[in-house]
């Protein structure tokens, strides 16, 4: 059997391989700068940055019925005008208006217009592409900024808020976002992690991007990744399998809540905690956090005191936006019930599969890593020599089951 | 009737593990199934305690399948209550032993694809090939698959075909295509008649039809 520290290397070694590539990183970065540009250029005084997670570093391939998909990179376009002095209908069209004055970038645009955003698509060479969703914004309101100081928010966080817009049935509203106080907010948990063992970790990079980087200071640091950033990445790969395959995807939970439900779980913890480890923690306290279910929130606060995550009060649910006192990440929870429910049944399947999994015999490993990363990635990825695993034979008879 | 000893050899060169016991007149082949399959790119293992016995009158009467060691939750719902797994409808298997009465090739279309499911089903709580309803609407849902029509109307008139009328190609199809029979649902029908379904699809039209008088005598109390 194979051991189970090679065993977390090869889970490591493909969940890497769903991570943006080096290229990638700096093929993107470069395209967004040079959509920055261009708006400048054109007159409309914007300031462009990404958001998101390829602003934190947690970017994984979507999976979309077991193949391979283009990354989905978010970058808000904030344009220099005041909120009170335009409109939302403006904001979202002239973004596109500008893009299609340019024949390169008319052809890259999607026709679609999506709630909040345009999307421009890269394709690649070696097949892979990326699309660039552009969120036109502005900066929020004084009236709002001074709101959400008001709710404890500081005041340096809350002057960092946009109103991105969002069309709904025809009518254009104004959304408060504010991606760029979570960043910092998410950076200042996961520094201490990604410190740990940096200059080593900095080393193993440049000789994964030598063709791209010449030198360890080259490499930008939005390329690092830490314990913390492979747990959400792990997680977010392992939801968008389980989620497609017991088929209800509209119940999936967003990045934004597996990113701050991991992060504050990881917050204050041992920094040279190894990715497993950290990942054994959150699973152990998304078990703590199931009870929520069962008990009532009498009963769980008084035995999981620190515990405030996850809140469940007078029926409602609360994961709460740590940059925005006013946004219940739970929400949505709380008009579809099953989404809670599905939430800590993924959990619990994520735990057997990504830890519990370790000790159990090859054949069953080989098939749970084909089952999570796809037959073809996992053969091309790691070595399955190194496993004792039969090949398995392919169903050809499907009869559904029936009873009298 | 009952299986033949080339059958019995070929059980004990596919499935060496199997303990093979003669009790009165049926055959039980006993011991572990090991699943390691793959559908749509979706593998289940698992090992199976099995018993599968094949009775003295088969392939009149059909190879019963129960597992042993509690493998299977006693709350699937496609186990009978004395523990025998359903494995499909009645009229398809009909349909497969009058083709077919390799117990290999039973193991293999049936058994595994059934522990398969179940394998999936306590994974991902959906059915990886769908599932059938109980009862008779079962057998309706597999009688439409097999004739591949989209209309109940067409399942009806041709279950009615095959209950009252004997084959011949130059007639019109009873499925309302237009097309004589033999250009269109003839190798079909064929199979249908040698797998002697007439009664099978007499019993289903009588009781469809009783339902109906129910439902309309129901209609005038109110």
């Amino acid at each position: 059997m194979r051991k189970k520290e090679l065993r977390q290397q090869d889970i490591l070694r493909l969940i890497e391989g769903l991570d943006i590539s080096p290229t990638m990183y700096k093929n993107a970065t470069d395209k967004y700068k040079a959509v920055g540009t261009y708006l400048q250029d054109q007159g409309l005084a914007c300031d462009i940055f990404p958001q998101g997670s390829f602003s934190l570093g947690t970017v994984v391939r979507p999976y979309r019925e077991s193949k391979e998909a283009d990354y989905d990179l978010d970058f808000i376009c904030c344009l220099d005008e005041q909120k009170e002095k335009t409109t939302a209908s403006y904001v979202k069209n002239v973004v596109k208006d500008t893009l299609c004055k340019s024949e390169v970038y008319k052809e890259k645009l999607l026709d679609t217009e999506w709630d909040k955003c345009w999307t421009l698509e890269y394709a690649e060479v070696n097949g892979i592409g990326f699309n660039i969703d552009i969120v036109p914004s502005v900066s929020e309101s004084d009236e709002v900024i001074q709101s959400m100081v008001s709710s404890k928010l500081s005041q340096e966080d809350a002057e960092l808020a946009v109103a991105i817009t969002d069309k709904r049935n025809q009518n254009y509203f104004w959304v408060t976002s504010n991606p760029r106080a979570y960043k910092n907010w998410f950076e200042s948990i996961n520094r201490p992690f990604l410190e740990y063992d940096r200059q080593n970790k900095r080393r193993v990079l440049l000789e994964k991007s030598r063709t791209i980087y010449n030198s360890i200071e080259d490499i930008p640091e939005g390329l690092e990744r830490s314990s913390l950033q492979r747990v959400i990445q792990i997680l977010k790969h392992h939801r968008d399998v389980y989620y497609c395959r017991i088929r209800k995807e509209n119940l999936k939970p967003t990045s934004a809540i597996i990113t701050t439900i991991c992060a504050e779980i990881a917050y204050g913890m041992d920094p040279s905690l190894n990715v497993f480890e950290l990942l054994q923690i959150v699973a152990n306290d998304f078990e703590i956090y199931s009870r929520n279910q069962t008990l009532t929130e009498e009963e769980f606060s008084r035995q999981y005191q620190s515990k405030k995550t996850i809140r469940k009060s007078n029926g409602k649910w609360y994961i709460m936006n740590p940059v925005n006192p006013k946004d219940n990440l739970a929400d949505s929870w709380n008009d579809d019930p099953e989404k809670a429910e599905f939430f800590f049944k993924w959990v619990k399947v994520m735990r057997k599969d990504c830890l519990d999994s370790l000790q159990i015999e090859d054949n069953d490993f080989v098939a749970l890593l084909e089952n999570n990363f796809g037959r073809d990635y996992v053969k091309k990825s790691i070595n399955l020599n190194h496993y004792a695993s039969v090949a398995p034979t392919i169903i050809t008879n499907t009869p559904k089951p029936w009873r009298k | 009737m009952g299986i033949g000893t080339h059958d019995i050899e070929m059980v004990k060169k596919q499935y060496p593990a199997f303990e093979i016991i003669k009790c009165e007149n049926d055959y039980v082949f006993s011991g572990e199934l090991i699943l390691n399959h793959v559908f749509d790119n979706v593998r289940m293992t698992g090992k199976f305690n099995l018993e599968i016995v094949v009775p003295g009158d088969f392939p009149l009467a059909f190879p019963t399948v129960k597992e042993l060691s509690n493998c299977i939750d006693e709350n699937y719902p496609h186990l009978y209550e004395n523990g025998q797994f359903c494995l499909a409808s009645n009229l398809e298997l009909k349909m497969f032993f009058s083709q077919d009465t390799d117990i290999c090739s039973f193991i293999e279309k049936y058994v595994i694809p059934y522990l398969y499911t179940y394998r999936f089903y306590e994974e991902y709580g959906v059915y990886p090939y769908g599932e059938r309803s109980h009862g008779i609407m079962g057998d309706l849902e597999y009688l439409k698959d097999l004739f591949e029509v989209d209309e109940w109307g067409q399942v009806w008139n041709i279950m009615l075909f095959v209950a009252q009328s004997s084959y011949r190609g130059h007639i019109l199809c009873p499925c309302g295509s237009g097309k004589k029979i033999r250009n269109c649902h003839g190798e079909i029908l064929k199979k249908v008649k040698n797998a002697e379904l007439q009664d099978e699809c007499r019993a289903i039209l009588l009781e469809l039809a009783r339902e109906h008088d129910r439902k309309a005598k129901n209609g005038k109390c109110n």
